[in-house]
C-alpha cells in the first residue's frame, strides 16, 4: 500500500491492538493480582479477564461496523445527539491523554529506578515525547507500519526472557488449583480487567481499516496475543517467586528476571534486554494513545491533526507530572482502569443499544445518497 | 555547492549530537568498585552493633602494572562498623575513592552471633530494597567471623566467588545443600516458613562448606547448626539435592558406595482429627561405584536385591537422625513439608500456617524407601571364596 494513505491493513491492526494492550501492566499486574487473589490461581483470573475483554471487543466491533468509516468521535453524535456526543468525545480524548501520560510516567519512573538513577525524570520523559511527535505528525500510516515492524520483535523477546525464568520455576508454587474455591479468582478479575484497557481504541481504529469486515478477526487475534503473554508471565512468575513473594515485590516481573543467571551464553543477565524491549512497547502504546487524542481534537475542532498533536504534547507533559509519587501514580492507574471500563464496555454497549433501538445504520448506499 | 539551508540543518544536527554524547549516569568502569561479597558480623559496641566486611574486586591497575603490593590478591576487604547496612556502605566512601556497586554481589556470609541476635529480614532489608542488588547472591552462615572467612586468600580467586562456586558441585555429594539465593530466602521470610542456610568455615588457607544453619520461622533467628551428615538427611527428605553418594556397609561390614543418579522425595501428608502425619516416599536410581566385598557375585539378582534393601535401611536411618534433630531440638520445618501439606489441605493450611513449625514438630513420620541399582560398573566379581 502507498505511503500517506489513511488506511491500515488487518495485520497492522492486529499488531496495533496487541501493542496497545501490552504496556505497564506487565510490571504491575502480577503484584496487584497476587494481592487480590492470594492463591496460586492468578492465571485463571487472567484468562477469565481476557475472555471478558473479548466480549467487550465484540460489542465495540459490531457498533463500529454499523457506522462504516466513521470514528467514535463522528458517530456518537449520530446516536446520542450533538451535546452528549461532544461530551463523550471530550471524555474519550481526556481518557486517551491520561492513559498516554500514565504510560510515559511509569516508563520514566522505572527507567529512573533501574537504569538512570541520576537523570531527571523530565529528561527521560521529554526525549520520549520528541521521538513520538516526530512519528505522530505524519499520521496513522507510519505509526501502523512501525508498530507492525516492532511488535513481533518485542513479543518474541518478551516471551524468551520470560521463558528463561523457567530456570527457577517450581510447579509446587502453582498448586493447588482452586484450593480455596472460586472466590479468590473472582476477586482477581478487577485488576485483570483494568490491565486490559486499550481495547476501546478500536472505536477509532476500525474506521481506518482497509477491510472492516475482518475486525472480528482482529479483535480475536489482537487480544489473544497479549492475553497469552500475560498468562505466560503470570504463570512463570508465580512458579518462580511464589504468590507470597509476589505480594511483597514492587515489580515481580523484574524480580523474576533478577532471580536467574545464565553463564556461558551471550547474555548472563537479561534485565537490560527486557527493559529495552519494554521501553519500545511503552513507546508504541503511548503513540497510539496520543494519536487517538489528536484525532479526536482534530475532529471536534477546526484544528488540523498536525497542530492538534503538537498542542496535546504540552497537555500530556503536564498530566504526566501530576502524580507526585508512586502511590499517586498507582491511584491514577486505578482511575484509568475504571474509566477504561466505562469506555470499553458501558459506553459502547449503551450506544449499541440505542443505535439498535433507533435502527441507526450507515452503510455505503446511505452514504452515497446522503 | 550546498545551499544555505542544508548547511544550517547540518550544523544543527551536529550541535544536537553534542548532547547525545553526555550521559547523566555514565561512570567509567575503571572508576567503579564492584562489591562481590558481604560478611556480616556483630560490632562490639552499642552505637555500632553491625560490622560489615565488603569484598571489593580489584579492577584498578596502578601505574600501568597490576597491583603488586599483595601478590596474587584479586580483592580488597574493607571492614566497617555501623548501625545500618546502608550507612556502612556509604561510609565506604571515606575509605575507597571510587563508588561501590553491588550489582555483581555473589555471596553474603552471616556470622552465627549476628544471626541469633537479629531477625534475618532486618539484615537483608537493605539488599532487598536496593535497586541494583540482584536476588541471585547466595546466603550462607558461618560459626567464625564472617570477615575472616572472606579474608582467606586463595591464589587467583576471589573468596566470595570461590564460595559461591561450591554449589556447582551439588551433584557430586549429598552433603552440599542447594544454593540458597537471596530471593529464595526472601520468599521463605515472607511466607513465614523456616529456612536452612549452608554454612561455611575457613581452614588455614582454605574455605569449605560445612553443614548448615537453621533459621526458625518464629523470629527469623538462628536455631542451631546441622552437621554434614545431617545435611545429607535434609537432602534426602526435601528431595532438593542433585544426587551424590550413599555410603553404607553390607552385613559383613564391607563398605559399599552407591551413587545416586536421581532420586525423588514425596512427603504425603495425612491430617485427621487434628492429628498430622507424613508418609515420606523416597525412590532413587543409581549405580554401585565401589564395593569392598571380595566374595560376592555382583551379577546375581539376589545380591543386588540385598544391596538395595540395605541401602534403603541406611537412608531411613539417615533421615530419622535428621528428623529427630529437626523435630525435637529445633522444632522447625526446613524440609518443605509445608508445601505438600499446603497443596493437599489448602484450607487447613491457612489456619495452621502461623504455628506450622509446632505442628511439624509433633507430626508422625513414616518412611518408605525404594532404592534401585541399575548398574554395578565395569568390574565383575564372580563371588569365589578365598
Amino acid at each position: 500500500m502507498k505511503l500517506g494513505t489513511n488506511q491500515i491493513t488487518t495485520t497492522q491492526m492486529i499488531a496495533l491492538l496487541s501493542s496497545a494492550l501490552i504496556a505497564v501492566g506487565i510490571f504491575t499486574l502480577p503484584r496487584n493480582l497476587a494481592l487480590k487473589v492470594g492463591t496460586p490461581d492468578l492465571w485463571i483470573s487472567t484468562l477469565i479477564g481476557g475472555i471478558f475483554s473479548y466480549i467487550t471487543c465484540l460489542i465495540i466491533v459490531s457498533l463500529c461496523l454499523r457506522f462504516k468509516q466513521l470514528t467514535f468521535f463522528q458517530f456518537n453524535k449520530l446516536i446520542v445527539g450533538k451535546w452528549i456526543g461532544t461530551l463523550l468525545s471530550v471524555g474519550f480524548i481526556g481518557y486517551a491523554l491520561m492513559i498516554g501520560s500514565f504510560e510515559i510516567r511509569s516508563m520514566g519512573e522505572l527507567t529512573q529506578f533501574y537504569l538512570l538513577e541520576e537523570t531527571p525524570i523530565t529528561v527521560i520523559v521529554i526525549s520520549m515525547y520528541w521521538v513520538a511527535i516526530y512519528l505522530l505528525t505524519s499520521g496513522i500510516n507510519p505509526i501502523a507500519r512501525l508498530i507492525e515492524m516492532l511488535t513481533p520483535l518485542t513479543i518474541c523477546i518478551f516471551v524468551i526472557v520470560i521463558l528463561l525464568g523457567l530456570e527457577v520455576f517450581e510447579l509446587d508454587n502453582l498448586r493447588p488449583v482452586l484450593g480455596l474455591g472460586i472466590t479468590p479468582v473472582l476477586k482477581g478479575l478487577t485488576p485483570t480487567f483494568l490491565t486490559f484497557s486499550g481495547t476501546e481504541f478500536l472505536l477509532v481504529f476500525i474506521a481506518m481499516m482497509q477491510k472492516p469486515k475482518e475486525a472480528k478477526k482482529v479483535a480475536l487475534i489482537g487480544l489473544a496475543i497479549p492475553v497469552s503473554i500475560y498468562i505466560l508471565a503470570v504463570v512463570v512468575i508465580t512458579g518462580g517467586l511464589s504468590v507470597e513473594r509476589m505480594k511483597h515485590q514492587k515489580w515481580p516481573t523484574f524480580a523474576l528476571i533478577q532471580e536467574y543467571e545464565y553463564r556461558g551464553v551471550l547474555f548472563e543477565r537479561f534485565e537490560s534486554l527486557f527493559l529495552v524491549v519494554w521501553l519500545i512497547q511503552m513507546f508504541l502504546t503511548y503513540v497510539v494513545c496520543h494519536y487517538v487524542a489528536a484525532k479526536g481534537v482534530a475532529t471536534l475542532t477546526r484544528l488540523s491533526y498536525k497542530k492538534a498533536s503538537y498542542m496535546l504534547l504540552a497537555a500530556v507533559y503536564f498530566i504526566c507530572l501530576i502524580p507526585s509519587d508512586l502511590n499517586q501514580l498507582e491511584k491514577m492507574g486505578t482511575l484509568i482502569g475504571w474509566t477504561s471500563f466505562a469506555f470499553s464496555f458501558l459506553v459502547p454497549a449503551l450506544l449499541l443499544l440505542i443505535a439498535w433501538m433507533r435502527g441507526l445504520k450507515l452503510d455505503d448506499e446511505q452514504r452515497s445518497s446522503a | 555547492m550546498m545551499s544555505k539551508g542544508v548547511v544550517r540543518k547540518f550544523s544543527l544536527c551536529m550541535v544536537v549530537l553534542l548532547c547525545l554524547s553526555g550521559c547523566w549516569d555514565s561512570s567509567d568502569i575503571e572508576n567503579i568498585g564492584f562489591a562481590i561479597g558481604f560478611g556480616i558480623d556483630p560490632g562490639d559496641d552499642e552505637q555500632a552493633p553491625i560490622q560489615l566486611t565488603t569484598q571489593v574486586a580489584s579492577t584498578k591497575k596502578q601505574g600501568g602494572q597490576a597491583a603488586t603490593a599483595q601478590q596474587g590478591k584479586l580483592f580488597q576487604n574493607i571492614t566497617l562498623k555501623g548501625n545500618s547496612m546502608q550507612d556502612i556502605l556509604r561510609s565506604l566512601a571515606l575509605q575507597l575513592p571510587y563508588p561501590v556497586f553491588t550489582d555483581h554481589l555473589e555471596t553474603i556470609v552471616i556470622n552465627e552471633d549476628t544471626a541469633s541476635d537479629y531477625d534475618l529480614f532486618i539484615l537483608l532489608d537493605q539488599m532487598l530494597r536496593d535497586n541494583v542488588t540482584r536476588s541471585s547472591p547466595a546466603v550462607l552462615l558461618t560459626k567464625q567471623t564472617a570477615g575472616d572467612v572472606l579474608d582467606v586468600n586463595i591464589e587467583g580467586e576471589i573468596t566470595s566467588r570461590y564460595i559461591n562456586n561450591f554449589f556447582e558441585n551439588e551433584s557430586s555429594t549429598m552433603k552440599i545443600l542447594p544454593q540458597k539465593r537471596l530471593g529464595e530466602v526472601t520468599a521463605n521470610l515472607i511466607a513465614g516458613t523456616s529456612v536452612i542456610l549452608p554454612s561455611v568455615t575457613k581452614g588455614k588457607n582454605t574455605v569449605r562448606l560445612d553443614g548448615a544453619g537453621v533459621i526458625r520461622a518464629k523470629d527469623n533467628k538462628l536455631a542451631g547448626f546441622l552437621t554434614d551428615n545431617e545435611v545429607e538427611g535434609i537432602n534426602w527428605l526435601s528431595g532438593n539435592g542433585e544426587g551424590g553418594l550413599l555410603n553404607y556397609k553390607d552385613e559383613k561390614g564391607n563398605t559399599i558406595i552407591y551413587e545416586i543418579q536421581h532420586y525423588k522425595a514425596k512427603p504425603k501428608p495425612h491430617y485427621q482429627n487434628g492429628k498430622l502425619s507424613f508418609d515420606v516416599q523416597i525412590t532413587a536410581q543409581g549405580w554401585i561405584t565401589e564395593d569392598w566385598s571380595l566374595t560376592s557375585n555382583n551379577l546375581s539378582e539376589n545380591y543386588i536385591a540385598k544391596l538395595e534393601r540395605l541401602a534403603g535401611d541406611e537412608v531411613v536411618k539417615i533421615m530419622e537422625g535428621t528428623m529427630e534433630k529437626l523435630q525435637q531440638d529445633f522444632k522447625t520445618d526446613v524440609v518443605q513439608f509445608y508445601d505438600s501439606f499446603r497443596i493437599a489441605y489448602p484450607r487447613d493450611y491457612q489456619k495452621m500456617k502461623k504455628d506450622w513449625d509446632t505442628y511439624f514438630a509433633n507430626a508422625d513420620v513414616q518412611y518408605d524407601v525404594e532404592i534401585k541399582i541399575v548398574n554395578t560398573g565395569d568390574l565383575v566379581k564372580e563371588g569365589r571364596l578365598k
